[in-house]
């Protein structure tokens, strides 16, 4: 999980910004868009923020209320899903 | 509606001037008489009937004169938008012409902004064109007064209109810009302008960018009128540079340029600047926009480059 996290990186192609909702996203590549909202926006954001693995998992279990197991499993799989998506390589 | 910019010359230095990669010194131009031509074909294949003028400062066009006559000829509208620093041959010449069909959007400098031979030369302006004269504010920082108008409609005959505008910021550079965090602030300005201009029967015309939520509730009947045109005037707009290329607004010049075709219409170039920004349209100026119940109905979400603006990598 660790360096499934540690491996990532957003694409050129990627913009964003903060919204009240979440986070908008745009890929200038593709010509899509995407919003992710909250509590992924605020992965996203710790993230982008260049956090290491223990700290954004120590800022994420505080923000989700989940265990520290819970809160890993998710962000491993919001990766996942952002991967998928192409929104982080 | 297109704006021709038919010189990067001008003879003021404003600091919230968006348009300023297309009056930048280095590299002076004049729209040539071919482009001028090509482009009012384009406005006529389009059905628009009016020619904007603009700039630069377009009375320093060497051709001004010559390229009013061609529009008035076919019979276009005419809008000039000036800083009233013209040449004295322009200005007797719209003098003698005294023709209902031109108009003179007068970008006014402000009392306070230490050109006074400025304002003596607009007033000049004035004297001279008031019936043909729209008083125009950029309004750039949040401390900006907008009283001093008041005081040109009871000195001069102007048209009974006046036209606000917001300084926008320019993707390419740094220019002076208001913040949309201060458009509530002018909000409250213009109000109070409001009551005044209503007094004297003057109307108020807001230029693009302003939005409904900048004014309190309690004034939308007051605005009614402006307010029906307020947070959706931010489509892609057809200006035409001087080299002949074609941009959406000054303010997004660097995102697309399009050259100039002898067959384009207006309604192919508006999509295919609404496809570039098509990515841009579900985010508004503010963070809070997007769940906003106006947002899309009656508000596209402000100026397109200070949304851009907003994204970040």
């Amino acid at each position: 999980m660790k360096s499934n996290y540690e491996k990532f990186k957003v694409p050129d192609s990627i913009l964003f910004t903060v919204e009240l909702r979440g986070v908008a996203i745009i890929n200038k590549k593709s010509m899509r868009k995407y919003v992710v909202i909250y509590p992924e926006a605020a992965l996203w954001l710790v993230m982008v923020e260049g956090h290491t693995w223990e700290k954004t998992v120590e800022l994420l279990t505080a923000i989700t209320g989940k265990s520290e197991k819970e809160t890993k499993n998710w962000i491993h799989r919001c990766i996942n899903k952002w991967r998928q998506s192409h929104i982080i390589e | 509606m297109a704006n021709l910019s038919i010189t990067t010359v001008c003879n003021k230095k404003c600091v919230y001037c968006f348009a300023y990669d297309a009056t930048d010194d280095r590299g002076k131009s004049h729209m040539s008489i071919t482009t001028y031509s090509k482009a009012l074909e384009y406005l006529e294949r389009s059905g628009i009937n009016q020619v904007r003028l603009m700039g630069g400062e377009p009375t320093l066009h060497p051709q001004f004169i010559s390229f009013l006559k061609m529009a008035l000829d076919r019979n276009f509208d005419l809008m000039v938008f000036t800083n009233g620093l013209m040449p004295i041959k322009v200005l007797d010449f719209l003098e003698s012409i005294n023709h209902g069909r031109i108009s003179i959007l007068l970008n006014m400098i402000h009392p306070d902004e230490g050109n006074p031979n400025g304002v003596l030369k607009q007033k000049d302006v004035i004297s001279r064109l008031g019936h043909l004269v729209v008083p125009g504010i950029n309004i750039y920082s949040k401390q900006f007064d907008l009283d001093y108008i008041v005081d040109y409609f009871h000195e001069f005959e102007l048209q009974k209109e006046i036209r606000l505008g917001i300084a926008h910021p320019m993707l390419s550079r740094n220019n002076v810009f208001l913040h949309p965090k201060d458009y509530s602030y002018i909000g409250e300005k213009i109000i109070e302008l409001k009551k005044k201009m209503v007094a004297i029967g003057v109307n108020i015309g807001f230029d693009c960018g302003f939005v409904p939520c900048m004014f309190p509730i309690e004034s939308f009947e007051l605005l009614k009128e402006e307010l029906k045109k307020t947070g959706n005037c931010c489509l892609p707009l057809i200006d035409f540079l001087s080299d002949g290329t074609i941009i959406s607004c000054y303010p997004l010049n660097n995102l697309l340029k399009i050259e100039m075709d002898d067959q384009m219409s207006s309604t192919e170039l508006v999509k295919r600047f609404e496809i570039e920004l098509e990515l841009f349209k579900d985010v508004g100026i503010y963070p809070h926009c997007s769940t906003c119940p106006l947002f899309k109905t009656r508000c596209n979400g402000g100026c397109m480059a200070f949304r851009i603006q907003r994204f970040m990598h």
